[in-house]
C-alpha cells in the first residue's frame, strides 16, 4: 500500500514537473511576450527524439553492440548495460539534457525568423502545421526512432538502483528540482528590467520599438529560451516513460500546455503552477478511477480528452484571463513604494492600526 | 513514363481536394475571421457517414452524398452557434478563437473515436470499387478520378458564382473587406455568418465522402487532410481564394509529382512526403506570403472580377 502510494506520488511529481516546465515556457512566450506558440509539442518532441536517437547509438558505439537498435533484444541489452554502469547512465542523461536544450534553443531561434516578419496568427498556424507534419515524417521514417513502432529500452538514469520504487522517487525529485530551478529562473526573468521590456513588446510592439528596443532580438531570445525549456521537458518525459513513440506527440500536448496556462492565469507563474496541479490531479485521477468502479466500452483516454477540451472551451468563454489574473511586477522598487504607501496611510489615520 | 503520367493524375486529384478544402478555409477566415481547425472534423464526420451508410446499410453511393453534406453542414452550424459566435460576441482575440476551434475539433474527434471504437469501425472504407474508364497502355484513369476532379471544380465554380454574382455574395465580400463597416451599413451579420457556415459545410461533406471512397478512413484522416490544406492557405497568402486554390494544386503536385520524381531519380524515401509540404509552406513563409507572384497576378484578375460585380 505504502509502496503504491509512493509510486503514485513519484509518477505525479514527475508529470507535474514536466507539465510545469512546458506551461511555464508557454507562459513566457504567450503570457509575457505575446507570441502564440501552437507548436509546443514540436519542441517537446525534439527533446524526446534527441533521447531516442542519441542514447541507443552511444551505447551501441561504446559497447560495440551488433544488434540493430530497434530490436527488442537490443532494448533489453541497453537496460542491462545501463544497470551495470551507473556513471555512464547518469552521464548519458546529463548529456541528453544539455543536447536537447541546445537543439531546442537552436530550433526556437530558427523558427523565430519568419515570426519576426509576419503576424502572430501566421506563426501560430505554421507552427501547428510544422509540429504535426514533422510527427508524420518521424513516424514514417524508420531511421530516426524506428518509425511507427517507436524505440524502447531508454535507460532511466537511476536504473542502477535495484529498487524500482526508489529509482522512480529519485527521478521524480530530480525532475521536480529541475522544474523548481526553471520556476525561479522565469520568476527572476520576468520581474527584471528585461521582463518589463518583453511585457511592453506584448502590449504594444510599436511603442517598444520607438523607445529603442529591438523587438526582433527580444522575440528571438524568448523563443529560444522557451523552446529549449520545452525540449528539456520532452527529454525528461522520454527518460521517465522509457520509450519514444512518435504518435505520442500529437497536438493534444500543445492543448494541454495551453489549458494549464489559461486555467491558472495568463502571465502569472503561480497560476501556471496551479493549472499544472489541477491537470495532474485530474489526469492521474482519471487514469485510476475508471478501472475501479467504472467499466467503459472504450479507451479512458478519450474520456480524458473530452473532459479537458470541455474545460478548455469553458475557460476560453468565461475566464479568458485564467483563475489567477496577472499581478503587478514584483520589483524591489515596488516593495519600497508599497512600504512607503503603507507608512503614509498609517501616519494619516493612526486609528486604523 | 507511364508512372509519371499516373503521378500527374494523382497530383491533380489530390490537388483538387486540397484546393476545395483550402477554399472553404479561406472563406471562413476571410468573412468571419476564424482559423477553423474543426473543419477537419466536419470532413471526418461526413466520411464516416458515407462509409457507414454504403458499407453497413448498402445505400447507393450517390444517395450518401446529400446525407454526408447535410451532416457536415449541421455540425458546422452547431459549432458556430455554440462556440464561435459567443466568442466573437465576447470580443475574443483571433488566437483565442483559434484555440477554441482546435479544442472543438478535438472534442468532436474524441466523440468520433468513441463512436467508432464502440461500433468497431475505427478503420472503414465506403463500399465502392472504382472502375477504369480510360486505359492507355498501363495508364489508368478511373471514374473516381474524373468524378473527384469534376465535382471539385464544379463546386468551386458554383462558389465563385455565388460570391461574385448574388446579393449575399456581395454581403460576404463586404464583410471580407471591412467587418465593422459592413455591420454599420446594415448587413445582417448573423445571417451572412450562418450562410457562410452552410457554404463551408458543403465542400467538407463532399470532400469527406470522396475521401472515404478514395481511401480507408480513420478518425484522424480529416486532420491529416487538413494540414496540407492549411499549408495551401498559407501558400496562397491567407485570405485570397485564387491563391488558396493555386496553393492546393501546388501542394498536390508537390506531394505526388515531385515526390515521385525525387523517389525515381534521387532515391528519396516516400516518408519525405510531409517534408515536401513543409518545405513548400516554409518557402512561402520565408519569401513572404503576401508577395507571392501568383497571388499578385491573381489579385489583379480578381480585382477586375469584383469590380464588374460592384458596378451593378
Amino acid at each position: 500500500m505504502i509502496l503504491e502510494l509512493i509510486t503514485l506520488f513519484s509518477t505525479s511529481l514527475t508529470f507535474f514537473s514536466i507539465y510545469v516546465i512546458l506551461s511555464l515556457s508557454l507562459n513566457l512566450e504567450y503570457g509575457f511576450t505575446g507570441i502564440p506558440n501552437f507548436g509546443k509539442v514540436f519542441f517537446f518532441s525534439l527533446g524526446a527524439y534527441v533521447v531516442g536517437v542519441f542514447v541507443p547509438r552511444v551505447i551501441q558505439i561504446i559497447f560495440n553492440v551488433s544488434e540493430p537498435a530497434c530490436s527488442a533484444l537490443a532494448s533489453t541489452q541497453r537496460i542491462s548495460i545501463a544497470a551495470q554502469f551507473p556513471i555512464l547512465s547518469m552521464t548519458i542523461f546529463m548529456a541528453s539534457l544539455v543536447f536537447s536544450g541546445l537543439l531546442g534553443a537552436f530550433m526556437g531561434y530558427v523558427i523565430s525568423y519568419p515570426s519576426l516578419k509576419l503576424r502572430g496568427d501566421y506563426l501560430a498556424i505554421s507552427l501547428l502545421i510544422i509540429a504535426e507534419l514533422s510527427r508524420v515524417f518521424v513516424r514514417t521514417e524508420p531511421s530516426i526512432v524506428c518509425g511507427n513502432n517507436g524505440i524502447g529500452g531508454l535507460p532511466n538514469p537511476f536504473i542502477w538502483m535495484q529498487d524500482p520504487v526508489l529509482k522512480e522517487l529519485t527521478y521524480s525529485i530530480l525532475s521536480g528540482a529541475i522544474a523548481g530551478v526553471f520556476y525561479f529562473y522565469i520568476h527572476r526573468l520576468v520581474n527584471s528590467p528585461y521582463g518589463r521590456v518583453i511585457k511592453s513588446v506584448r502590449d504594444d510592439e510599436l511603442v517598444s520599438q520607438l523607445l529603442g528596443k529591438d523587438v526582433k532580438i527580444f522575440k528571438a531570445q524568448i523563443l529560444s529560451v522557451s523552446s529549449s525549456m520545452s525540449a528539456i521537458a520532452g527529454c525528461l518525459y522520454a527518460f521517465f516513460i522509457g520509450f519514444v513513440y512518435p504518435d505520442d506527440f500529437i497536438i493534444v500536448w500543445t492543448m494541454y500546455a495551453w489549458l494549464m496556462m489559461l486555467l491558472g492565469g495568463v502571465a502569472n507563474n503561480k497560476g501556471v503552477v496551479l493549472g499544472s496541479i489541477v491537470m495532474v490531479v485530474v489526469d492521474r485521477g482519471l487514469r485510476r478511477i475508471p478501472s475501479f468502479w467504472l467499466s467503459l466500452p472504450f479507451d479512458v483516454s478519450y474520456l480524458r480528452g473530452i473532459i479537458f477540451t470541455i474545460i478548455l472551451l469553458l475557460i476560453i468563454m468565461w475566464r479568458p484571463r485564467g483563475l489567477l489574473p496577472e499581478k503587478p511586477l514584483d520589483t524591489p522598487a515596488r516593495k519600497i513604494f508599497e512600504a512607503h504607501l503603507r507608512n503614509k496611510n498609517s501616519l494619516k489615520n493612526p486609528s486604523s492600526q | 513514363m507511364i508512372d509519371l503520367f499516373q503521378a500527374v493524375i494523382s497530383s491533380i486529384v489530390i490537388g483538387s481536394l486540397y484546393a476545395l478544402m483550402a477554399y472553404g478555409l479561406t472563406l471562413t477566415l476571410g468573412s468571419i475571421r476564424i482559423y477553423n481547425w474543426a473543419y477537419a472534423e466536419y470532413v471526418t464526420i461526413s466520411a464516416y457517414v458515407t462509409a457507414l451508410l454504403s458499407s453497413r446499410y448498402s445505400v447507393d453511393i450517390l444517395l450518401c452524398f446529400p446525407v454526408a453534406i447535410f451532416s457536415a453542414v449541421t455540425v458546422s452550424l452547431i459549432a458556430d452557434e455554440l462556440v464561435y459566435k459567443p466568442l466573437t460576441r465576447k470580443g475574443s482575440t483571433i488566437i483565442q478563437v483559434m484555440l477554441a476551434s482546435i479544442a472543438t475539433g478535438l472534442l468532436i474527434r474524441y466523440l468520433i473515436y468513441i463512436f467508432a471504437s464502440v461500433n468497431n469501425v475505427v478503420i472503414i472504407k465506403a463500399a465502392y470499387t472504382s472502375k477504369a474508364v480510360a486505359k492507355i497502355d498501363d495508364l489508368i484513369i478511373t471514374d473516381l478520378d474524373i468524378f473527384i476532379v469534376g465535382l471539385t471544380i464544379f463546386m468551386m465554380l458554383v462558389f465563385h458564382l455565388i460570391i461574385s454574382k448574388t446579393l449575399i455574395g456581395k454581403q460576404i465580400r463586404a464583410m471580407w473587406d471591412n467587418f465593422e463597416l459592413a455591420r454599420l451599413s446594415g448587413i445582417k451579420v448573423d445571417k451572412v455568418r450562418r450562410f457562410v457556415c452552410i457554404l463551408v459545410g458543403m465542400p467538407a461533406g463532399i470532400i469527406g465522402s470522396l475521401w472515404s471512397i478514395y481511401s480507408t478512413i480513420t478518425p484522424t484522416s480529416g486532420w491529416l487532410l487538413l494540414l496540407p490544406a492549411f499549408a495551401a492557405v498559407i501558400v496562397g497568402g491567407l485570405v485570397s481564394i485564387p491563391g488558396a486554390i493555386i496553393g492546393g494544386y501546388l501542394l498536390g503536385f508537390g506531394e505526388n509529382f515531385f515526390m515521385y520524381i525525387a523517389y525515381k531519380f534521387a532515391g528519396v524515401s516516400l516518408a519525405y512526403k510531409p517534408l515536401i509540404t513543409l518545405s513548400i509552406m516554409l518557402l512561402a513563409l520565408f519569401v513572404r506570403a503576401d508577395i507571392i507572384p501568383a497571388r499578385w497576378l491573381l489579385s489583379i484578375l480578381t480585382r477586375a472580377a469584383t469590380h464588374r460585380g460592384n458596378g451593378r
